[in-house]
């Protein structure tokens, strides 16, 4: 049975609006990859919310059109009908999770799609043992990091092995192991004859393993652009004399646990570190701690001469800026151009430099719009605005490039770029090696608590 | 994360007795138990903490004004409007009894919430009412994620630096400000947790049970202790410590009284230590 056969459909989130999905015609056999590609905002997860029957049960709008998922009618078949067939990963794990621990997480699919009570737990951890997340097993969801967090929702999806998986951007938060292994297990997957359909803007990650590649632009199905990998800009000639920023056998904890033990390493101005290193490594504590959202136990953090250790992140900023994982859950203001503009206002900084900001980052278009109304990866560049809108001396980004296209991500680099030209500094922690090895010439590795700042460019 | 029928049953107990009886000691000790439990269960203590003691508080001191019932008058004033300035020591202890009421009713839910794994509640839920278990899934999702909610959004504020002002009014201010994106991030979260139950397959038909794990030695104990309290809380019912405040105040301490009220101490306090949450 063909696993999704649609013939001009389309979706509107309002009927007064243009159509998000407009007139996509789609055929999909078992066993095949599909790649979606497509822009911040072009309606990728819109179509996938729509072939997993979620759009407009839960989102209101419009529908129109025909679409089968596994033979069952897009146009009568209730949601949890058509998720019996078809498993869906939300763009964002933290929105996957319905329980609190990661096996039972897991196991909640399988209770949900009637399997034996007396196979679900084994079944639930074998699920969990092929992403390599059975480590997890007992903790509490709340408290992993959002690669691990990732897993848990991908395991909960693989579980119940249904006949199609709709994956939007699966590897998003994955370290490049993990992504590897996801990738070899879903090729195994479909050649067992599950069809597959992944939304994607790192197409170094899974562009290899797909049979086809189909282009979304403003909602349309069209021919895939080439794409071409980031490329490395020059850095600039750090400056002698003493190092704009310094940690001091700086130890950082994440509630009671500590996570990064005794960090030293320094960046002289116009220098941008990579912080890579696994999941759950300790790369998010080691920026909220810089950043002043989480105390620091033990040693020193130097900024420009000035020591911030006891310091908490009101006073850091406009010196340090910081731009959360997953920071568009938390945006303030009604307009994008106010939350663009509330640090500034705030603390007396230039106005012009966040409508610059606005411009550079391709928010213009989105001014007046509510941030809870964009996409994942548009709210990501709208905090990420809000950041280089304070003008910092110290810049922290944490997985700036979820949900951002190519074009998005070689922006960003040539803002992180011309901050450092400009005699500042930056930490970015990331999986992306391309952002890594394109806007960074350090490299911070942060293996088992423990930072090691040897290498040059990653 | 403990069973849920354990604290459930401990946790009901003490309110129910909290509610059976005027008897001021047996109503202490209700009160007692639930502050055992409170900080038998793991964090956050201080916010429900403050929250009980400022509700009980203002139940007692609000009940000698409204209230015009006693005979042993402490005070005697005007009446004014809804307010009887003539306060009578019946007052003072039905006040004083009302409010630990609350803040037993109040700590002993929070203690609940925190100490029972929500996925073995959300399953128990299921089973005891299968068509409330979608609501209880939600609340039980919804709660843990707006506090990380409000969180996050206090975080950007101070990121934006917006957290640099001091005082009680800025802090209002800053507290006005978060209503509205919680409000907004609440109903998202919402339809976000509904939609991945849905999309998982909640729904679709009926759910399979998951077999329940055996209770641990520590939960059979506090288990145990949970239903002697229930036990208490029947004998009370049934009116075997009846207790009259108005309009004379009956002896408090009574040898019925000290037996019950020993007893729902000393229960909730063995319970609280057997379902006590290590750091």
């Amino acid at each position: 049975m063909t696993a999704i056969v649609t013939n001009d459909l389309r979706f509107r989130y309002r009927t007064d609006a243009p159509w998000s999905v407009a007139g996509a015609s789609l055929q999909v056999e078992p066993g095949e990859i599909v790649l979606l590609e497509g822009e911040s905002g072009s309606g990728k997860s819109t179509l996938m919310r729509v072939l997993a029957g979620l759009a407009p049960a839960f989102h209101g709008g419009e529908a129109a059109g025909e679409g089968l998922i596994a033979g069952v009618d897009l146009r009568t078949a209730q949601p949890a009908e058509i998720a019996q067939r078809a498993g869906f990963l939300f763009q964002d794990p933290e929105t996957q999770v319905v329980m609190a621990e990661p096996l039972r997480d897991v196991a909640f699919s399988l209770q949900c799609h009637g399997a034996p009570a007396e196979t679900i737990l084994a079944s639930a951890r074998t699920a969990l043992e092929r992403i390599n997340a059975d480590h997890l097993i007992g903790r509490r969801i709340d408290q992993l990091s959002a690669g691990e967090r990732q897993r848990v929702a991908l395991a909960a999806v693989l579980a119940p092995e249904p006949a199609l998986l709709l994956l939007d951007e699966p590897t998003a938060q994955l370290d490049d192991d993990s992504a590897c292994e996801l990738v070899g297990e879903l090729r195994r997957l479909a050649d067992l004859g599950l069809a597959i359909v992944i939304a994607e803007h790192r197409h170094d990650r899974v562009g290899h393993l797909t049979d086809r590649v189909i282009g979304l632009r403003h909602g349309s199905l069209v021919s895939p652009k080439t794409t071409v990998p980031l490329t490395p800009l020059a850095s600039t000639p750090a400056l002698t004399g003493p190092p704009l920023v310094a940690l001091d056998s700086l130890t950082a904890r994440r509630g009671e646990r500590i996570v990064v033990r005794h960090a030293t390493a320094s960046l002289q101005p116009g220098q941008v570190a990579a912080l890579l290193g696994p999941n759950g490594g300790g790369k998010s504590t080691l920026l909220r701690t810089l950043a002043g959202l989480e105390p620091t136990p033990d040693g020193r953090l130097l900024v420009d001469g000035l020591d911030l250790t006891a310091s908490g992140a009101e006073s850091r900023v406009p010196l340090v800026a910081f731009v959360p994982q997953d920071p568009g859950r938390t945006l303030l203001c009604d307009t994008v151009r106010d939350e663009v503009l509330l640090g500034p206002r705030t603390l007396g900084c230039d106005l012009a430099v966040a409508e610059q900001m606005l411009a550079a980052l391709d928010l213009v278009h989105l001014a007046d719009r509510n941030p809870r109304d964009c996409s994942v990866g548009e709210r990501e560049r709208v905090a990420i605005a809000a950041a280089f809108a304070l003008s910092p001396q110290l810049l922290l980004l944490d997985e700036p490039t979820r949900g951002m296209d190519l074009a998005h991500r070689a922006t960003l680099v040539r803002l992180v770029r011309k901050h450092a030209a400009r005699g500042g500094c930056a930490i970015v922690a990331t999986h992306d090696l391309d952002l890594a090895r394109a806007c960074a010439d350090r490299r911070w590795l942060l293996v088992d608590g423990r930072l090691e700042t040897a290498g040059e460019t990653p | 994360m403990k069973a849920p029928v354990p604290p459930l049953l401990c946790a009901l107990a003490l309110i129910v007795i909290a509610l059976a009886t005027s008897q001021p000691l047996v109503v202490a000790a209700a009160l007692l138990g639930a502050l055992a439990l409170h900080h038998a269960a793991p964090p956050p203590h201080r916010l429900m903490l403050r929250i009980a003691l400022i509700s009980g508080l203002f139940i007692a001191v609000l009940n000698p004004f409204v209230a015009v019932e006693g005979d042993h008058v402490l005070f005697a004033g005007p009446n004014f409007w809804l307010i009887d300035f003539e306060v009578t020591s019946e007052e003072v202890l039905y006040g004083l009894v009302a409010g630990a009421r609350l803040a037993t009713a109040i700590l002993a839910t929070s203690a609940f919430l925190r100490l029972a794994d929500p996925d073995r509640t959300q399953a128990l839920a299921s089973r005891v009412a299968p068509r409330s278990a979608l609501t209880v899934a939600l609340s039980a999702r919804l709660a843990p994620t707006l506090r990380r909610d409000a969180n996050g959004l206090r975080e950007t504020l101070r990121l934006r630096g917006t957290g640099a002002e001091r005082g009680r009014r800025a802090a209002i201010r800053q507290g006005t400000r978060l209503i509205e994106p919680l409000v907004a991030s609440s109903l998202e979260r919402g339809i976000d947790i509904s939609e991945a139950m849905v999309a998982r397959g909640y729904g679709a038909g009926r759910l399979t049970r998951l077999p329940e794990a055996p209770l641990q030695r520590n939960e059979q104990v506090a288990l145990l202790c949970g239903v002697v309290g229930l036990v208490v809380a029947v004998v009370l019912l049934a009116g075997v410590a009846p207790y009259e405040i108005y309009p004379l105040a009956d002896p408090i301490a009574t040898s019925i009284a000290f037996v019950l009220a020993g007893l729902t101490l000393g229960v909730s306090v063995l319970a609280a230590g057997s379902l006590r949450t290590r750091p």
